[in-house]
């Protein structure tokens, strides 16, 4: 009897062809809605691009953690988490938008005269950080640390496909190991210049936190969503046990725990000292029409995801987890709409129809990037020295 | 009544595993497993009931939970009024950490103390422990170890040394 013979990642092209196709329409319409109503449109596509752009980072820091860590389990998974990671360089295009668009989001930029006196000299002391040239020169480097410590580890690790040579692991380590603080400094910039810096004065120092924490666990969702969803394919889905599926369930139920602690931190410190710098930003969140989505974030990003992964037995089911998971996705889309719109549009309850445009344009891009990477390269990374280890993995 | 223990020794888990399915199947009900590291399918091998540890666990850290919220709403709003800067008397943010705190505290001591009952604490010693071959089971034995009425005793030898174990022993409770 010969053993199985895992194919290479040759399909596909259909799934890339629509996609892409979805991707090019999305952002199509989005551009059709900056004709209607530039600042409107701009904000949709700022929560687009937040979203799968954070999911990628979510998945870049999962997977040089993972090598950190000289994990031997998710050996299976590292070629789906590689490929995911190694999309970053596609959202430096995606960024450009943003880049000429940038007066039209950010007060700092051009600041009117509305915003009063004192946020006039607030924003006026911040100029040496927050001016344009610094501002591009900053989204450069992000994009310069997330694209070459992405696609290295990707090259690498096809590398040791074809040749096995163990050197490549440890590579991979001490790249991992070693750009980890840089990964982690450019993603906090990143959400405070991009994010956080859509409000005029305020400000919080677990912002970057609570913005990480939402996005790995939607790069956790994302595994586990393709993973339960190619189970019955002759790739990376079928290759995963209950065993992977319980510790991806405990990773998940662990950040969103993580996620709860942050927000709630944020939320409980500024709310009991109500300075009004500060419980400004939660006024426009707790008040009717805002407020109920506090309260749908509070429920479905926390005590009922929760709740559900308690149990042990649901974490090693594949369908069950990946329901779970893909509900981990919605709520994070819920989050980063609670994030961004409330500063953009503090008056009523705004959110563009672009944001439904630009989150498909540019997740339609991303998966068809994403599928186009795969293209012929093995679905794990068949050469690991850990490989048989990987697929050993038992629930406890 | 004195209890009385049947040992088998077996060299290789998947001989154990094998063995107390047989067993189980022969009707004999009282098993357990003494290995040198954990062995999965022994769990299933000895039809072991589900925990009472999770439910247990759950229902402390919600009862700890909801102590510490009730205390806390019932000394600051209702017993005790107290204005803090203009706070609400009954304020739901800052009794959180308190109820939460609380409740895995409670959760945790839950874990420990019903460990202790679940594993028999005051006994910290077992007669199968006198028999000096049973130390292999630290080492490289797989044992299994069937608990049964004096009179069953041969049997269960006879059906131990049948299924391959490597040496079989009887421990009586009362003898030592």
């Amino acid at each position: 009897m010969t053993p199985p013979v895992l194919p290479r990642f040759e399909g596909g092209r259909r799934a890339r062809i629509i996609s892409a196709a979805l991707g090019v329409v999305g952002l199509a319409a989005t551009a059709l809605g900056a004709f209607v109503d530039v600042r409107q449109a701009l904000a949709g596509y700022l929560f687009g691009f937040t979203y799968w752009l954070g999911l990628c980072l979510g998945v870049l820091l999962l997977l040089a953690s993972f090598h950190a860590s000289k994990a031997r389990w998710p050996v299976v998974l590292r070629r789906a988490l590689e490929v995911t990671a190694a999309i970053a360089p596609l959202f430096l295009l995606l960024f450009v938008p943003l880049a000429l668009g940038m007066r039209h989001l950010y007060p700092w930029v051009a600041p009117s005269a509305d915003l009063g006196e004192h946020a006039l000299q607030v924003l006026d002391h911040r100029r040496l950080y927050n001016n344009v040239p610094f501002f591009l020169v900053r989204a450069a480097l992000y994009f310069l640390t997330w694209g070459l410590v992405g696609a290295l580890l990707y090259r690498w690790s096809v590398r040791q496909d074809a040749t096995g040579d163990l050197r490549w692991t440890l590579w991979q380590r001490r790249l991992s190991g070693g750009s980890l603080p840089a990964l982690g400094l450019t993603f906090s910039f990143m959400t405070l210049d991009w994010m956080m810096s859509l409000e005029a004065t305020w400000q919080s120092t677990v912002y970057a936190v609570h913005v990480f924490s939402g996005a790995f666990v939607g790069g956790l969702a994302l595994v586990i969503v393709a993973g339960a969803a190619t189970r019955d394919t002759p790739h990376f889905g079928s290759l995963l046990s209950p065993g992977h599926y319980h510790r991806l369930g405990t990773l998940l139920f662990a950040f969103i725990c993580f996620w709860a602690y942050i927000a709630y931190s944020q939320f409980m410190l500024m709310w009991v000292a109500a300075l009004p710098e500060e419980v400004s930003w939660y006024r426009v969140r707790l008040e009717d029409g805002w407020g109920a989505v506090s309260l749908v974030l509070m429920l479905g990003h926390f005590v009922i995801p929760f709740a559900l992964l308690l149990s042990r037995e649901l974490k090693a089911r594949p369908r069950a987890l990946g329901a779970v998971a893909l509900w981990m996705l919605a709520m994070h889309a819920v989050d980063v709409a609670w994030l961004l719109f409330p500063s953009l549009f503090p008056e009523a309850v705004v959110i563009p129809w672009t944001a439904l445009t630009a989150w498909v344009g540019v997740g339609g891009l991303s998966v068809a990037a994403a599928l186009w990477l795969t293209r012929g390269a093995y679905p794990v990374p068949v050469a690991d020295p850990y490989l048989v280890h990987s697929l050993q993995v038992r629930p406890p | 009544m004195n209890r009385h223990w049947v040992l088998g020794e077996f060299t290789s888990s998947d001989a154990l595993v094998a063995a107390l399915k047989a067993l189980r199947a022969k009707g004999f009900m009282q098993l357990d497993a003494h290995t040198p590291f954990p062995v999965e399918e022994t769990f299933e091998a000895l039809g072991l009931k589900r925990s009472w540890l999770p439910p247990l666990t759950l229902a402390a850290g919600l009862g700890g939970a909801a102590f510490a919220y009730v205390a806390q709403w019932f000394t600051n709003a209702v017993d005790y009024p107290l204005d803090v800067g203009g706070r609400p008397l009954h304020s739901v943010p800052t009794n959180l950490p308190i109820t939460f705190e609380l409740g895995v505290l409670s959760a945790a001591l839950m874990v420990f103390g019903a460990l202790m009952v679940l594993f028999g604490f005051p006994h910290v010693t077992h007669p199968v422990f006198d028999v000096e071959s049973f130390r292999s089971a630290s080492v490289d034995g797989f044992w299994a170890s069937v608990a049964v009425d004096a009179e069953d005793a041969p049997a269960v030898e006879a059906a131990l040394r049948e299924l391959g174990a490597r040496q079989v022993s009887v421990v009586d409770e009362g003898a030592r």
